[in-house]
């Protein structure tokens, strides 16, 4: 499955919280969690850009497990 | 060879026969093992197949399935352990064990959601601990079968690579969930606490739990994506005014004090996952779901293995079921 590119809105909206908010993977809740926190305590560009680097990066490293195809699938609204 | 409870002298025989093992026991049965590709950690509290279980004369062993393709033995301490996931196999699993109070242990719980590439491959374990009367007496242990003799601190860890065509999931069974009550966030993480923030309004928190006669044996908890993970209270401190925990609260999160469960074992069993089956690798249990819903000779399905001082599913966990699953790629 194709990983929406960086530029994508689906990424903001993920990493600061407006996404979808029940996911299937333990690993994709935790990750963004975890990006979400740190997106609220610095929004700054660089720091964006770096979690969505992060959260694509897991997407992609873990692209053959169903349930992440499945998170993957619900925030790219598809 | 099954997940089970078994004699010393039957795992020196696996350990001798060349077998991945994932240890648990009590410090003595676990002393003078053969070296060997195993790690284990300390606890006389098991999930058996008979049910809950204490016992200080067998050890829990949990055999790595044969078609894993490498293991390597690694231990970390309280300076390099966020080195963890970077270190893990490109495809495959770790297995973490961390001896509760260690320095280790403190690091890692504070900092894991920090570290690099943190979730991006599966971290599961658990911390170690002892017989609640050796509380304060006996520090808990982990060993590092390589070198055999236990460590107070630092984190053993196995990097398990896989084949390509296995599929590793953690999950986890937790009974809890939020409660309708105040929403409570706290400026720092931290395994202590003074003050907290509830409903947007400055409190002392050790008053707070006090006046409205909270349920500490209840954890906090936050719904992080629909992950319901618990922070439990250690104690409250009232000369100091001050709230102790299991696990740490994390700045900025929301929690909740969790909503009071009926019966454990029949709650649990209407949580725990159906799909699992043989699949199961290794699962852990949380000394304070033992306790607290006095487990002792109760079966929980057929999640086995350790009762722990925390469970590790990439983070640490309080009063949760964690569990590993391989499977084929379909």
């Amino acid at each position: 499955m194709e990983i929406a590119a960086e530029a994508h809105p689906c990424w903001m909206k993920a990493i600061s919280g407006q996404g979808p908010q029940n996911l299937e993977f333990l690993a994709t809740k935790l990750i963004l969690a975890r990006l979400n926190q740190a997106y609220k305590r610095d929004a700054s560009p660089d720091n964006t850009r770096k979690y969505v680097a992060d959260l694509r990066e897991f997407f992609h490293k873990n692209s053959t497990i169903p349930k992440v195809q499945e998170d993957l699938r619900k925030i790219m609204g598809r | 060879m099954k997940t089970e409870m078994y004699d010393k002298q039957a795992v020196k025989e696996m350990i001798l026969a060349g077998k991945p093992l994932l240890l648990a026991g009590d410090e003595a049965v676990l002393q003078d093992l053969p070296k060997g590709d195993w790690i284990a950690g300390t606890i006389p509290y098991f999930m058996a197949h008979q049910g809950g279980l204490c016992t200080r004369d067998q050890i829990f062993v949990t055999p790595l399935p044969d078609y894993a393709i490498r293991v390597e033995n690694k231990v970390y301490d309280e300076n390099n352990i966020d080195q963890v996931y970077k270190e893990a196999p490109e495809h495959g699993l770790s297995i973490i064990i961390i001896p509760a109070t260690s320095q280790t242990h403190l690091t890692f719980a504070l900092n894991a959601p920090n570290f690099d590439n943190f979730a991006a491959s599966p971290l599961i374990g658990w911390i170690s601990g002892v017989m609640l009367s050796d509380l304060g007496k006996v520090a808990p242990k982990v060993f590092n079968g390589n070198q055999v003799e236990p460590l107070e601190n630092g984190a053993v860890v196995m990097h398990v690579q896989l084949p390509t065509d296995k599929i590793v999931e953690i999950g986890i069974v937790n009974i809890f969930e939020q409660g309708a009550g105040d929403t409570i966030t706290f400026a720092q993480t931290s395994f202590g606490a003074t003050d907290a923030m509830v409903n947007g309004s400055k409190v002392n928190f050790a008053d707070y739990i006090t006046e409205n006669g909270v349920d500490t044996k209840l954890p906090l908890v936050a719904d992080m994506f629909g992950a319901m993970i618990n922070t439990s209270f250690q104690g409250v401190d009232s000369a100091n005014k001050a709230v102790n925990f299991y696990a740490p609260v994390f700045e900025g999160v929301e929690y909740k004090v969790a909503k009071p469960v009926g019966d454990f074992v029949s709650d649990f069993m209407t949580r725990v996952p159906m799909d699992v089956g043989d699949n199961l690798v290794f699962s852990c249990n949380c000394i304070l779901n033992y306790l607290y819903a006095e487990l002792e000779g109760k079966k929980t399905a057929n999640f086995t293995g350790p009762i722990t001082f925390g469970e590790i599913a990439y983070q640490l966990l309080n009063q949760t079921l964690a569990y590993i699953t391989i499977d084929d790629v379909r």
